[in-house]
């Protein structure tokens, strides 16, 4: 505002001062001519005044020790405590992953990386005023923003491009599951079964592993849809058009509670797992729409012109139509990603412990904390949107880059 | 072999070719033979049929009667047959349909490394040599869309010989080029066709068929109206469809 009150261009392209304006001179120009902008700005005012007077009350009384004595089961729900150094060990890679693909993709995951960095830093700086947090939730903290400057260093090397990224992300989830599940009882790392998984670090995990394969199952259903096979094209059909039209709660209900009654008596279903088939069910749905668009999207000359240089119809597909499908429809897929990340708050609502089941356990689990449901959710409010923040500035940095690209 | 026979193999022949647009009768009947080394441009009035015809003879488009022979391989619905033929000649479209999402150099590259399998090495250095044939070996690691529409039609002619096609299509080359630009691609088409490439133009570029062109073909509602050497079809058309249509394009 200050800079665009020095200067001003002209039509010469020149720079010129403009006179020093006061204050006063300012807001009749901006705030009260004509007149129904003096109306807005009155209007404004008193809505403002009426947000700070329950607002500023709150904020100085805010049981904020709500958050910070209950971090532990906001972070990581009911796992047990003696084994939580896997948790920190497991989800390590993460971090220096979101480096990596920082230092390969550049601008476009700075500000994710960056995010990411300053809300270990403010959580740091917050443990200091309070001793809630354990030490070895500190130092995860403490160690986590160096993780992702090693990955972007990393990531800076000629020879590590987005294919190892993804190879390496994809191979780090599954090593994190395996950490976090555990083995025998007997093993230095002993079974931890999901129920006792939680918080954050469920909401991340089915975010992630959602993400890796709701887009693969995606551009396979759409591919198969547009398919000369009848057999694929009526099995994608049904595949997409039945959980489309099918609420994603109705579907969660429906894998919980019903799905159990058809399986053989032996096996007890993981209700964490079958939240997760859930999610992706009804998300690859959408994403499978989305890529079809894009398919849609690559004109028809590319194909022939792949098929005139004597391609296959394979190679066609997966190297020329793909590619640019992919390409025309990544903020739709970001967008896609985005919407999973919110949905998994939804598991909250069958009993299971995401970042959101952890707010409601604390809130009506201890009578202490009863009254504090507006910290509680304000804080899991502000977690949520620190993610889909940082996704949506990835979103608008492809765009950026698709703008000022090649195509 | 003696040159005189290599002058006459066959390359394409076609006996009476038809096809439908729904109830559209787009060809009606078209023979023809073009010979190795043979430089065709072929003109009409739009909707005459003449882009359908050459998109048929690598089976862009599919004929419903008469018979297609492209270098011995008879056309017909057999995939592995018509993947041969699409790999021996070789097409340059009006819009260019390079691949944006790849490099020069890689949209060059491509066909020859998933069709003909040459390593990674050997594509990118042929790659090289055809970009330097069409005079743009500059531009390699550039992306299509930041060429002008001249260069990219000339990378579009450097894909299609990087396959070492034994015949060169092309469907109104110049069509959708600013005038500025139809010079440097008419050279490039000028030196390939005297190096004795196998060539149908589609195209009403005069200057270039009385330049090169061996033959001439004159297509109207799906018939060839009239054929002949350059000297016989500019001097003395005999059709009147001919004449009226070259006094308007000349």
């Amino acid at each position: 505002m200050a800079v665009e009150n020095m200067t001003e261009s002209t039509t010469t392209g020149e720079l010129r001062p403009v006179e020093e304006q006061s204050f006063v001179t300012w807001a009749k120009a901006n705030l009260f001519s004509p007149w129904y902008n003096a109306v807005l700005t009155v209007i404004g005012v008193v809505l403002i005044l009426f947000l700070l007077k329950g607002t500023i009350p709150f904020l100085l009384g805010a049981q904020w020790a709500a958050v910070t004595t209950n971090i532990q089961i906001m972070l990581v729900g009911q796992y047990p405590t003696d084994e939580i150094w896997r948790v920190g060990v497991g989800v390590a890679p993460m971090p220096f992953i979101a480096g990596t693909a920082w230092g390969v993709w550049g601008s476009m995951m700075r500000t994710f990386s960056v995010i990411l960095i300053v809300a270990a830093v403010l959580t740091v700086i917050s443990s200091l005023f309070g001793d809630s947090m354990t030490p070895g939730f500190v130092l995860w903290f403490a160690v986590s923003p160096f993780l992702i400057l090693l990955g972007y260093a990393v990531g800076r090397r000629d020879f590590i491009g987005p294919r190892h990224v993804l190879i390496g992300w994809f191979l780090f989830l599954l090593l994190t599951l395996f950490f976090l599940r555990g083995f025998g009882e007997d093993s230095a790392m002993p079974y931890v079964p999901t129920a006792r998984w939680g918080g954050l670090l469920v909401t991340i995990l089915i975010a992630q592993v959602g993400i890796a394969v709701v887009l693969p199952i995606g551009i396979i259903m759409a591919l198969a849809r547009q398919s000369n096979l009848w057999f694929f094209k009526i099995a994608a059909m049904a595949y997409i058009e039945v959980l489309r039209a099918t609420p994603l709660l109705a579907l969660l209900f429906l894998m919980l509670i019903v799905s159990p009654m058809f399986l053989p008596d032996v096996t007890t279903p993981d209700r964490l797992m079958l939240a997760f088939i859930a999610i992706v069910l009804n998300n690859s749905a959408y994403m499978a729409e989305n890529i079809r668009g894009g398919l849609q999207s690559v004109s028809k000359g590319q194909i022939e012109a792949a098929q005139a240089l004597g391609m296959r119809g394979s190679h066609v597909t997966m190297v020329v139509v793909l590619p640019q499908a992919i390409r025309a429809t990544i903020p739709a897929i970001v967008g896609q990603f985005i919407i999973l990340f919110k949905d998994t708050a939804v598991i909250a609502l069958v009993g299971l412990m995401d970042l959101l089941g952890a707010a409601y356990a604390i809130i009506l689990g201890q009578d202490a904390w009863r009254t504090a449901d507006p910290e509680v959710f304000l804080f899991v409010a502000a977690v949520y949107w620190i993610f889909t923040y940082g996704m949506s500035s990835v979103s608008t940095g492809v765009e950026k880059r698709m703008r000022a690209g090649a195509d | 072999m003696s040159a005189q026979s290599v002058e006459n193999e066959v390359m394409i022949q076609t006996t009476d070719v038809e096809k439908w647009f729904g109830s559209l009768h787009v060809l009606r009947g078209i023979s023809v033979t073009i010979k190795k080394g043979e430089v065709v441009v072929i003109f009409g009035p739009s909707g005459s049929g003449k882009s359908t015809f050459i998109r048929t003879l690598n089976r862009l488009e599919e004929h419903h009667r008469g018979e297609i022979v492209v270098d011995g391989t008879v056309l017909d619905n057999d995939v592995r047959a018509i993947e041969t033929v699409r790999s021996e000649i070789g097409m340059v479209f009006q819009q260019f349909n390079l691949f944006p999402h790849k490099t020069v150099i890689d949209n060059v590259a491509l066909a020859p490394k998933l069709v003909r399998k040459l390593s990674k090495d050997e594509a990118a250095k042929l790659a090289m040599s055809m970009l330097e044939l069409v005079k743009i070996p500059e531009q390699a690691y550039k992306y299509p869309g930041q060429l002008s529409g001249g260069q990219q039609q000339r990378v579009a002619i450097a894909r299609a010989l990087a396959m070492q096609p034994k015949i060169m299509m092309f469907d109104e080359p110049t069509s959708a080029l600013d005038p500025e630009m139809i010079a440097e691609v008419l050279d490039v088409m000028i030196d390939l066709a005297r190096s004795g490439m196998t060539m149908i133009v589609v195209t009403h570029e005069m200057g270039f068929a009385r330049e090169v062109a061996d033959r001439l073909m004159m297509f109207d509602e799906g018939l060839i109206v009239e054929e002949g050497t350059p000297d016989e079809m500019f001097k003395n058309p005999q059709h009147d469809r001919t004449k009226e249509f070259l006094s308007r394009v000349l």
